[in-house]
């Protein structure tokens, strides 16, 4: 696959000097013609306008205040109700802010534009034409068409309830003659989310090739609502695809990069601009930004910072300056697997907040995120299988998991166990003789939660699904094993011809001693065996001794397929030359079971175990209490260890030592009898030359970490 | 549009020139706006005779800009035709004197 700069999709207009910028913006009137039913400004009014005088306090207020105003840059933004209700106004301020940038050698004068939303209605009257020839290097308009007529009709009104489509669309050539590669914002709410496909083409059909477009933040949604929002993008993206449009046009939606953990510095960044603008009311007040003026509040009194008079009040902005999305977010947001690109508007979340903060993050978004999320997803997966292009979501993904290394993006995982007589791939088995079936009902719902909480599926044993999304584990001895499989060797070597990849072998204690043969019969047929020994808690020294031979054994068969070309990776002994950190158990951080009983747990030895266990289910989702435990940092034997290898099996910590972040003795044993074999293994290859001699292991002279960590104690007691 | 890539600028050459070409079109529209009732006819003068000198200096700088910086890349010329920027890109097309904004 090969990559392409050609790819439109997803990107909007780039914004003017952005970062250098300050945005002014002056709320000339409140009053609109037009009564749009989503519309913030729940408080226009025909009455609230600004005077001339009024406006040209606050430009001398600010060009005379060079330190507090010290971008390089400036946008000189109108808005109403419909700014171009007052075109006059608007001219007579804007050639006084030239004049006056001008005269006090300002050096926004070489750097300013003029900016407007409008909902276009008086576009083409000779007024509002005059003013934009009489500016045209620095103008910028953004014109509001919401989509195709039913949709735009549906929210944009006139004050009679008559739909203003029509008036809209009659001066879209002109802006776009005017104002080539302008974009238009598009809003969706409840009521018109069935028309977004069809809205959105119209858009691009009409030739407005960007479409910057939204679901509003508002507590509008029914249940529902996602689904549909999700299947509309979906049919957006199946035309797109159709149509090979995605090399000229674009949509918000699309916007490869939504839908990712957040980085460390974006939590501590604020997405809103609120603040950093300046909003002046009809009045001459000034605000963090429109909306928190008062008619664009519906709950409280609109924030106000100053006025040309008095100045800015710095304490006021204070709050809004140290604004990140930690500090206003809940914990399930900073946390959340998608949240990049879920937005926010300061001045919502203080409408809706339940005390007068601007701390109270508003989260009604959240499912519509979501939907977008897979839907964005679904659109770049279909893009790269069509056209064979890497993806910009894949780069982005790449490019997050270099930046963020181990923070970064994780592969979450839920196993299904499709029957209580699966072949275990890991350190469990069902000995309580039960014979539970996953209903096809548990099945369904299992792949819905997964779908919609970002899981890859894993099916343990034949649940005759094809899980395009993920793969299954079963016995290798199983008829149905497909590409998608990991085949499991129950204690034998019985994989079926052809079968080429990974496999998993079982050991248990009473076979310890044929784990070499049966490794040297499965390859060459897999190139990576991941061993999994059985029943450890019942081990004596005489099964250490059998181990430490068989591993010695082991070391000396991997040397000779290296001389051999062709490397047998064996997770016990290969594992450990390529780790720099702990990389096991993920059972309750990424991975989990979901059992036939329809309940979730951290791992199938759970389940077998008691199935009293679990730690969530299909309707509620997961919740683990003491979560902090299953970190590394928080274990303190293994996070003083370096066998990075070690199983460091939860089910089996919490079995034999009570606690789920303490490995038992016989465990730390086995991981480090292979930890100090695979240093030999690495030195005999570093001598033959088959790896390089970086980041060799140390030599160390303990078993268990806990004996280094008590000699360090008592050596501290003994002074 | 007929067009034609002939070369490419620095980043810095790029923010020179739309530095002067900022300038320059700020003066444009500025003088545009001396026809306002509420300036005094002094203070209308002053301002003209102000624009008109700094005018002429910024369009000497941007002359002089594209005569320097096609000398020193050698851009192809055609006579009717001009040199145009892209600011995004840093690069030059050349295009009819009629539809050239820069």
């Amino acid at each position: 696959m090969s990559t392409s700069s050609k790819i439109k999709m997803g990107q909007l207009a780039p914004s003017w000097r952005e970062g250098e910028s300050k945005t002014i913006t002056f709320s000339v009137t409140e009053e609109c013609n037009l009564a749009c039913k989503y519309c913030y400004m729940t408080g226009k009014n025909s009455k609230n306008k600004m005077n001339f005088e009024t406006a040209k306090k606050a430009v001398d207020y600010i060009l005379s205040n060079r330190e507090i105003f010290d971008d390089k840059a400036v946008i000189w933004e109108f808005i109403g109700g419909e700014p171009f209700m007052e075109t006059g106004l608007i001219d007579q301020i804007s050639d006084y802010i030239k004049q006056q940038m001008y005269i006090l050698g300002h050096p926004w004068f070489d750097n300013y534009r003029f900016s407007f939303s409008t909902n276009g209605l008086l576009y083409d009257t000779p007024e509002v034409q005059n003013y934009i020839k009489k500016n045209m290097g620095h103008i910028s308009v953004g014109m509001s068409v919401d989509g195709n007529k039913i949709k735009h009709d549906m929210q944009r009104i006139k004050p009679d309830g008559s739909g203003s489509y029509d008036d809209v669309l009659r001066n879209v050539p002109l802006w776009i003659k005017q104002f080539p590669g302008s974009s238009t914002k598009a809003t969706f709410a409840h009521n018109d989310l069935p028309h977004l496909k069809d809205s959105i083409i119209s858009l691009w059909e009409n030739g407005i090739k960007i479409v910057a477009a939204n679901v509003i933040f508002e507590d509008v949604w029914h249940d529902g609502d996602d689904v549909i929002y999700e299947n509309q993008l979906k049919e957006l993206a199946d035309y797109i695809l159709e149509n090979n449009m995605w090399g000229e046009y674009s949509v918000r939606f699309f916007e490869p990069t939504i839908g990712f953990p957040l980085k460390k510095d974006e939590r501590k960044r604020n997405f809103c601009g609120a603040g950093k603008m300046l909003a002046i009311d009809y009045q001459g007040r000034f605000s963090p930004c429109v909306r928190f003026l008062d008619l664009s509040l519906e709950n409280k009194k609109g924030i106000y910072i100053g006025d040309s008079e008095s100045g800015i009040n710095t304490d006021r902005v204070r709050a809004f300056d140290a604004l990140t999305l930690e500090s206003q977010s809940n914990e399930e947001c900073i946390n959340c697997d998608v949240a990049s690109g879920c937005s926010w508007c300061t001045g919502y979340n203080y409408d809706a907040a339940d005390t007068d903060t601007i701390y109270q993050r508003a989260t009604f978004i959240c499912k519509m995120h979501k939907a977008n999320v897979r839907a964005n997803k679904y659109f770049w997966d279909k893009f790269e299988r069509v056209t064979g292009i890497v993806s910009p979501r894949t780069e982005q993904k790449e490019q997050r998991e270099q930046e963020e290394g181990d923070n970064g993006i994780e592969q979450k995982y839920l196993q299904f166990i499709t029957s209580d007589d699966i072949t275990p791939h890991c350190t469990y088995r069902n000995w309580r003789n039960t014979n539970n079936v996953m209903s096809r009902e548990v099945v369904t719902k299992g792949l819905e939660f997964a779908y919609k909480n970002g899981f890859t599926t894993v099916f343990l044993g034949n649940a005759g699904v094809n899980s395009v999304n993920g793969f299954s584990i079963v016995n290798a001895k199983d008829s149905n094993l497909t590409e998608n499989s990991i085949a499991v060797c129950d204690n034998d070597s019985k994989l079926p011809s052809g079968l080429e990849g990974n496999c998993i072998l079982l050991i248990c204690k009473e076979n310890l001693h044929e784990m070499n043969r049966l490794i040297k019969e499965i390859y060459p047929s897999a190139g990576r065996i991941n061993v999994i020994l059985e029943d450890i808690e019942k081990w004596s020294n005489a099964d250490i001794e059998v181990y430490t031979a068989q591993v010695e054994d082991l070391k000396k068969f991997i040397v000779d397929t290296y001389k051999e070309g062709n490397p047998l990776e064996v997770s016990v002994l290969t594992d450990r030359l390529n780790l720099k950190a702990m990389c096991n158990c993920d059972a309750g951080n990424n991975t989990f079971a979901l059992a036939p009983n329809g309940k979730i747990y951290m791992c199938p030895a759970f389940y077998f175990d008691n199935t009293d266990s679990h730690v969530g289910d299909l309707e509620s989702g997961i919740y683990i209490k003491n979560k902090q435990l299953l970190e590394v940092e928080n274990a303190p034997l293994c996070s003083v260890c370096d066998a990075y290898h070690c199983k460091r099996c939860k089910y089996l910590n919490k079995k034999l030592t009570g606690e789920i972040n303490i490995p038992s003795k016989m465990q730390c044993i086995i991981s480090h009898i292979e930890r100090n074999k695979s240093r030999e293994l690495q030195q005999e290859l570093i001598k033959e030359n088959f790896i390089s001699d970086k980041c060799n292991i140390e030599e160390i002279h303990y078993l268990d970490p806990l004996d280094k960590i008590l000699n360090k104690t008592r050596s501290v007691k003994n002074g | 549009m007929v067009r034609e890539k002939v070369g490419i600028v620095t980043e810095t050459e790029a923010k020179e020139i739309l530095q002067i070409f900022e300038r320059k079109m700020a003066l444009q529209e500025l003088l545009m706006t001396l026809n306002n009732p509420s300036m005094t006819e002094q203070l209308k003068n002053e301002v003209y005779e102000k624009i008109v000198n700094d005018f002429g200096r910024t369009k000497i700088a941007f002359d002089k800009w594209w005569a320097d910086t096609a000398n020193k890349y050698q851009w192809k010329s055609v006579e009717g035709w001009q040199w145009s920027i892209d600011f995004d890109t840093c690069e030059i097309f050349l295009v009819e004197n009629s539809k050239c904004a820069c």
